[in-house]
């Protein structure tokens, strides 16, 4: 287990205030995708990932933005050959408090999840709120009113009219 | 959670371990397990750990092997988990796993699949 071995790694050396986000979090959640890297969130400084990503022997570096639409601060690294991502978890919608521990790796709660990704507002963001939209009806509501306040309604619209998305994931399908 | 598991319930999890459209799902629910608050209990405790043989989730359950063996077979039979042998120090030892690990494990298949292509190319 390649990706999952890593994100328990990286879990295990910034615990406990770090969550998976991204695809595998997104995975765990139901949602098939292709991904190739690991994302997680920590409420706590870049400098201090650092230490502890060093003090674990894994190689990462930081990079700031003063840019208003981009991160504050992202920790890039490589383990294993699998690269990964560190975000402020403050600036990305994910609450830690909240969070879930699935298969031995601690998530974000999906409420969390949707709301990073409506922020991020990506095409691949917003596949995998229309999947998880599809998939837990109850959180329509829930994901409308993310996908409004952030301004990606209209492009999940367009994921949620996808037949194949429709025929994938949609509970009422069939 | 006592009663039995609805239908729809099954067959959703059902669809999403195995991508099964609903046309495919349609089970006989015979042997259909009742769900009960000692099951359910071991069910969130199996989706929460990594995977584990019986052994190690009966320990950490602090309960009986023989008990727990038999309601993860129940849970196994109503498609709740899967139970997969595995070697571990020359043992034959069956290994339990929650829709969690199926997951990931797809995951990494892919990853795997994928990076054999950019390894060939």
């Amino acid at each position: 287990m390649a990706l999952a071995e890593v994100a328990a790694r990286l879990l295990d050396t910034l615990a406990p205030e770090t969550v998976l986000i991204g695809g595998v979090c997104g995975a765990l959640y139901g949602v098939e995708r292709f991904t190739r890297d690991v994302d997680l969130a920590a409420t706590f400084d870049a400098s201090d990932i650092m230490k502890r990503l060093q003090d674990a022997g894994i190689l990462a570096e930081i990079r700031r933005s003063s840019e208003s639409d981009e991160l504050s601060w992202v920790v890039h690294g490589e383990l294993d050959g699998i690269e990964f991502q560190v975000l402020p978890a403050s600036e990305t919608g994910i609450s830690i408090d909240s969070s879930e521990v699935k298969a031995g790796l601690r998530v974000a709660d999906i409420q969390s999840f949707i709301t990073s990704k409506c922020i991020a507002g990506g095409q691949q963001d917003m596949h995998d709120v229309a999947a998880l939209w599809l998939m837990h009806p109850e959180l329509t509501s829930f994901c409308r009113e993310k996908a409004t306040a952030h301004g990606c309604l209209e492009k999940l619209q367009g994921w949620l009219d996808d037949r194949r998305l429709q025929q994938r994931y949609s509970a009422q399908s069939g | 959670m006592p009663g039995f598991l609805p239908k729809p319930a099954v067959e959703l999890t059902l669809r999403r371990v195995f991508l099964l459209p609903f046309s495919q799902t349609t089970i006989n629910m015979a042997y259909m397990t009742k769900m009960t608050r000692r099951k359910a209990e071991l069910l969130a405790e199996i989706e929460k750990s990594p995977a584990l043989s019986i052994y190690q989730l009966a320990n950490q359950c602090g309960r009986n092997y023989r008990r727990v063996f038999d309601h993860v077979k129940q849970l196994s039979e109503a498609g709740l988990v899967n139970i997969r042998s595995d070697i571990r120090n020359g043992r034959q030892v069956s290994m339990v796993e929650s829709i969690y690990h199926q997951r990931l494990q797809r995951l990494d298949d892919m990853f795997s699949f994928k990076a054999g292509i950019d390894g060939a190319r």
